[in-house]
């Protein structure tokens, strides 16, 4: 495959006259023919630019016209396989990527759905996931929400299957699994089973605990301290019958009042040794999937309970080195302004996110007809369906959570840029489960 | 979950303790412990457990007796919220 490549050259003189023409806009003959070493080809339409130095160190102002360069830079193609070929010509030869540019979209921060839940199936080729046997059979995906709603997800057309006898709920709340009035939680239920439908949900009301009334759905940490010290022995335990537990997190603590002020060791946000957090680690070096929605304090549109806050706002578990956290973005691959943006907090896993997801299509219309799945909420269980995909072919047991991450992190659709590395909007990138499963050979 | 309770975190090598056990190691009355909420095993290989204490008894206990590197705490507990709409 030929890439495009800027070369830099020593100033010659036929290099020179060329350079000087095509800028006195009289006619010239570009240098067209490929090099020996290499079979680099210049591009004619680019003529050689003078460049006043090789290092930023050196550069001269009155080296920097055609006549007194002592190195130009010229454009042109090469066989990817062969760029050593020139790179070991010497002669003061070097060469450098020409990545592609274009145009940033401007985040999307509007109300309206971007595309549905078919368009996010297609875009995760779960088609082909299935065919391979890819659909979350015989992996638990419990949903640490506000309570899954069954009849709701089956009015929506989908057949779910809920494991009623691994479930708990904060102790002011009835333990009703797969019973819960329709919101958040559901949503989120929906959400995950785009990817893998045949996955066993568990349904963990975490967010209900507080004081029956209150302005929001809300609960307190240590809920989600006992749900998961729950879940950790049912998963540890004899009993355990499915190939892998996934957990799928789409809350968090929005803004820094709610915690113990920085400095505290008691603190929350940038504490490792926070109780939450080991547990959490914990679970996760037993081979559960853990992922966290990133939240939603991006700078471009944050939630009004950010108040504000929008740098280092990826904090507490959601920036817990052991579990994948998520980002968002809509159906063409644009970021949602909403989307919390890394770095995350110092003290915890600075490059979060460390993925991107689907979210703002029309799904489960949890919320009325036509309304959009939104927020990182969204894109976590999105991804969350995903791993139980993968998972239904690829038990805990053979690759741990973290080779896991790391495979789905490397094989992500590169954003902004066709770059691969991490950047603080989309992470790694956005996800893209085949590649995965066919490297792990399913 | 009562609001006066603060979440402590104990070491115990011996194995999973009691709360009566627990209280023992935090310095407090066994009657001052969160029944409800119990002993959670936060990390089974280095003996690590999670535990909610009246406030005022972590307050009033014996500064001679706080349990050393075995005990540390309080830590936060803040409330948590959904990332996504919601109904109420």
């Amino acid at each position: 495959m030929r890439v495009s490549v800027i070369v830099t050259i020593p100033a010659k003189a036929l290099v020179r006259e060329s350079s000087q023409l095509a800028f006195s806009r009289e006619r010239h003959d570009p240098i067209a023919a490929p090099t020996k070493r290499g079979g680099f080809l210049v591009d004619p339409a680019f003529p050689p630019l003078p460049m006043a130095a090789r290092t930023p160190g050196k550069v001269r102002l009155a080296a920097s016209h055609a006549e007194k360069a002592p190195v130009f830079a010229v454009r042109g193609t090469i066989d990817a396989s062969r760029i050593d070929d020139v790179r070991s010509s010497g002669r003061g030869v070097q060469i450098f990527a020409d990545p592609q540019i274009g145009m940033f979209k401007d985040p999307y921060c509007g109300v309206e759905a971007v595309g549905t839940h078919t368009d996010v199936a297609r875009l995760l080729k779960f088609d082909q996931l299935k065919d391979k046997g890819l659909d979350g059979k015989d992996v638990a995906l419990a949903v640490m929400d506000t309570g899954v709603n069954l009849k709701h997800l089956k009015a929506q057309g989908l057949a779910p299957k809920l494991d009623k006898k691994i479930s708990w709920a904060p102790s002011n709340i009835r333990n009703t699994p797969g019973d819960y009035v329709v919101d958040h939680g559901t949503m989120c239920a929906y959400d995950a089973l785009i990817a893998a439908p045949a996955c066993s949900l568990l349904d963990f009301p975490i967010l209900q605990s507080e004081t029956p009334g209150g302005s929001v759905m809300a609960g307190f940490l240590s809920d989600a301290l006992l749900a998961f010290s729950y879940l950790h022995q049912q998963f540890t335990g004899p009993d355990w019958k499915y190939k892998a537990l996934v957990i799928n997190n789409s809350w968090g603590m929005y803004h820094p009042s709610w915690d113990f002020p920085p400095g505290h060791p008691g603190r929350y946000a940038d504490n490792p040794n926070h109780p939450f957090n080991i547990m959490v680690g914990t679970i996760a070096r037993a081979g559960a999937d853990v992922l966290f929605a990133a939240g939603n304090c991006g700078a471009d549109c944050p939630s009004g309970r950010c108040q504000g806050v929008t740098r280092h706002s990826i904090s507490g578990a959601n920036a817990h080195p052991d579990v994948l956290t998520l980002a968002a973005c809509d159906i063409d691959g644009v970021r949602l302004g909403y989307s919390s943006q890394g770095p995350a907090i110092p003290n915890m896993a600075r490059e979060k996110p460390d993925l991107t997801s689907y979210s703002h299509f029309l799904g489960s219309q949890a919320f009325g007809e036509g309304t959009p799945d939104t927020g990182t909420s969204t894109a976590s269980p999105v991804a969350a369906g995903c791993v139980a995909a993968i998972r239904s072919g690829l038990p805990s047991g053979k690759v741990s959570p973290r080779d896991l991450f790391d495979r789905i992190k490397a094989e992500a659709q590169k954003k902004p840029w066709p770059k691969s590395g991490w950047n603080n909007d989309y992470g790694a990138g956005i996800i893209d489960p085949l590649p995965v499963a066919e490297h792990f050979g399913l | 979950m009562s609001r006066d309770m603060v979440l402590m975190t104990i070491a115990c090598p011996e194995g999973t303790p009691g709360l009566d056990r627990a209280a023992e190691l935090l310095g407090v009355p066994a009657a001052e412990m969160d029944r409800g909420f119990g002993v959670v095993v936060l990390d089974p290989q280095k003996g690590l457990y999670a535990v909610q204490v009246h406030e005022t008894a972590i307050r009033e206990r014996p500064t001679a007796d706080t349990g050393g590197q075995a005990v540390k705490g309080p830590f936060s507990n803040p409330r948590i919220e959904p990332f996504g709409p919601t109904r109420k």
